[in-house]
């Protein structure tokens, strides 16, 4: 279905692409690459003080702080992933119709090109747990198979996205809807462990949802690693990314035609 | 020697949606029916963007334009070609059926070997990169290895005469520099087939003989380059061959001087 080998021909492209779009980010600016961390610790101390000290929202124990940004990690690489994907066919319009290259390639650069961001927000939540004392479990060792998960269901979403904005330019539209509708929908500002047991595997539908309580159960401690949750989670992105891919492939040969 | 096709079109065709509206509304009655189904008129109109009933492509429609109808011909390894035609002939849409940028609405077309299209300078170039940092992207995008990018580097860099540049953003060029740097790029890609539409319209004189100098060194390499131009003194200078588009149909093909002929003569 998909001609990997082609993919592999063209992984020089993808670098490129790649290295185009994390250097182009922070591009004159002052802070440069402070801004990966600006947001999230702004929305962090926001959090805090309206929806934990004030509205006193549970946080299974945890300081607010270390709480929300262990989300705030997971969802800003999703949400930053699923906008720039989601737009990215548009944006490179004048590419699309004038050079041949797998389509694939541009949805698929920002999954990667968040990778850097992530990394530095990871260290920072480092840093903040340690001010609170709080050591990661020995869990830890499945961050990778969970930042995997991320990935793959923030792609899945995005080549989605980016294929229909192709034909219907109403998708960059609803998109930052979709996102908030979709922060909602998972534990960012409140624990899984709010739903009701019996609602929570259908919850878990929801990739974002094991990515998130996966993280604080393997770096804060906060409940028993959930794998049942996980485990869906899991197979949810990989049907999201696998119809994704179908669907794009289906469609990529309009692109030049109709965007 | 053999004469070898590297380019086979096939019966090429391609058919594009005009996107013609209805009627306006007249009265208010008609102007409120008309507003509240709106968005059925415009999911529908968008839907059939890319599809095209049978009676249409057979007998035509209002709605539809042939880009190229039923092209067919051969380009032997190391022939350079001349395409010409009037604006709406339908080379660029050739060039980008033979590119894979689209697929033809029927027909095929086969190309044996390693193909560069440049439909237009500066693809791929990101205002906010750095001339250094350009010629990496653009030369990827268009099909050349990190290797061979580096190799050339710093020919790009002498032809497009932006020696003191290289680290500035592109944005800051001015748009002689910019076009030249771009066409730098484009000059010193290597592949067996180069598809080159009108690159002689920009850049000043002196950088147009360049430009065409480099077009004439890479056909003497034996490389298969086809060119679309609408100087006619340039096709008969450097291309063997010509074919001659009109409204999307093959009018003539031939030796250069002869197509040309007719073509000035039209």
């Amino acid at each position: 279905m998909i001609d990997l080998k082609e993919l592999t021909n063209y992984k020089q492209l993808l670098y490129f692409l790649v290295a185009k779009e994390i250097k182009v980010r922070y591009r004159q600016t002052v802070l440069g690459g402070l801004w990966v961390v600006i947001q999230p610790f702004f929305l962090m101390a926001v959090f805090t003080v309206f929806l934990g000290n004030l509205a006193k929202l549970p946080s299974d124990g945890i300081p607010y702080p270390v709480f929300y940004f262990s989300a705030m990690l997971a969802w800003q690489y999703f949400a930053g992933t699923i906008t720039r994907s989601g737009n990215s066919l548009i944006i490179n319009m004048k590419l699309i119709s004038r050079v041949y290259f797998p389509r694939l390639l541009i949805p698929l650069t920002p999954s990667l090109a968040g990778l850097p961001d992530f990394s530095i927000s990871f260290m920072v939540l480092i840093g903040i747990m340690l001010y609170y004392h709080i050591y990661p479990t020995v869990m830890i060792l499945f961050l990778p198979f969970l930042v995997l998960l991320l990935v793959l269901s923030a792609s899945g979403a995005g080549l989605f996205l980016a294929a229909l904005s192709v034909k219907y330019r109403d998708i960059p539209m609803t998109i930052p809807f979709i996102l908030q509708m979709w922060m909602f929908a998972s534990p960012v500002v409140y624990p899984a462990s709010m739903v009701p047991v019996k609602y929570r595997l259908v919850y878990a539908l929801n990739p974002v949802a094991g990515v998130i309580e996966g993280f604080r159960a393997a770096l804060l401690g906060t409940i028993p690693f959930p794998w049942h949750i996980i485990l869906v989670s899991a197979i949810a992105s990989i049907i999201l990314l696998i119809s994704g891919l179908i669907y794009f492939q289906q469609v990529e040969r309009f692109f030049a035609d109709i965007i | 020697m053999m004469a070898n096709p590297v380019i086979k079109a096939h019966e090429v065709s391609k058919c594009y949606r005009i996107g013609i509206t209805n009627n306006r509304p007249t009265t208010l009655r008609e102007t409120i029916m008309h507003g509240i189904s709106t968005p059925v008129r415009n999911l529908n109109r968008l839907r059939r963007l890319t599809k095209f009933t049978g009676e249409e492509l057979l007998s035509g429609g209002e709605d539809i334009i042939w880009s190229l109808r039923n092209v067919s011909f051969e380009v032997n390894e190391g022939d350079v070609l001349g395409i010409v035609g009037s604006n709406g002939a339908g080379k660029s849409t050739l060039f980008k059926i033979l590119s894979r940028v689209t697929e033809p609405t029927s027909g095929y077309a086969e190309i044996n070997g390693r193909l560069s299209c440049l439909l237009e300078a500066g693809v791929g170039f990101h205002p906010e990169l750095t001339g250094r940092e350009n010629i990496y992207l653009s030369g990827a995008v268009l099909g050349m290895t990190k290797q061979e990018i580096k190799t050339k580097f710093d020919e790009i860099v002498g032809f497009a005469e932006i020696e003191k540049f290289v680290n500035t953003p592109v944005k800051r060029f001015s748009s002689g520099m910019y076009i030249r740097l771009a066409f730098a790029v484009a000059m010193h890609l290597e592949p067996d087939i180069l598809l080159i539409d009108e690159i002689l319209a920009v850049g000043d004189t002196a950088f147009q003989k360049k430009c065409l100098r480099q077009i004439e060194s890479l056909a003497r390499e034996g490389r298969t380059i086809i060119f679309v131009s609408h100087n006619n003194d340039v096709i008969k200078k450097i291309c063997k061959s010509a074919l001659w588009l009109k409204n999307g149909r093959l009018v003539k093909t031939g030796a250069a001087d002869e197509v040309i002929k007719d073509y000035e003569n039209m």
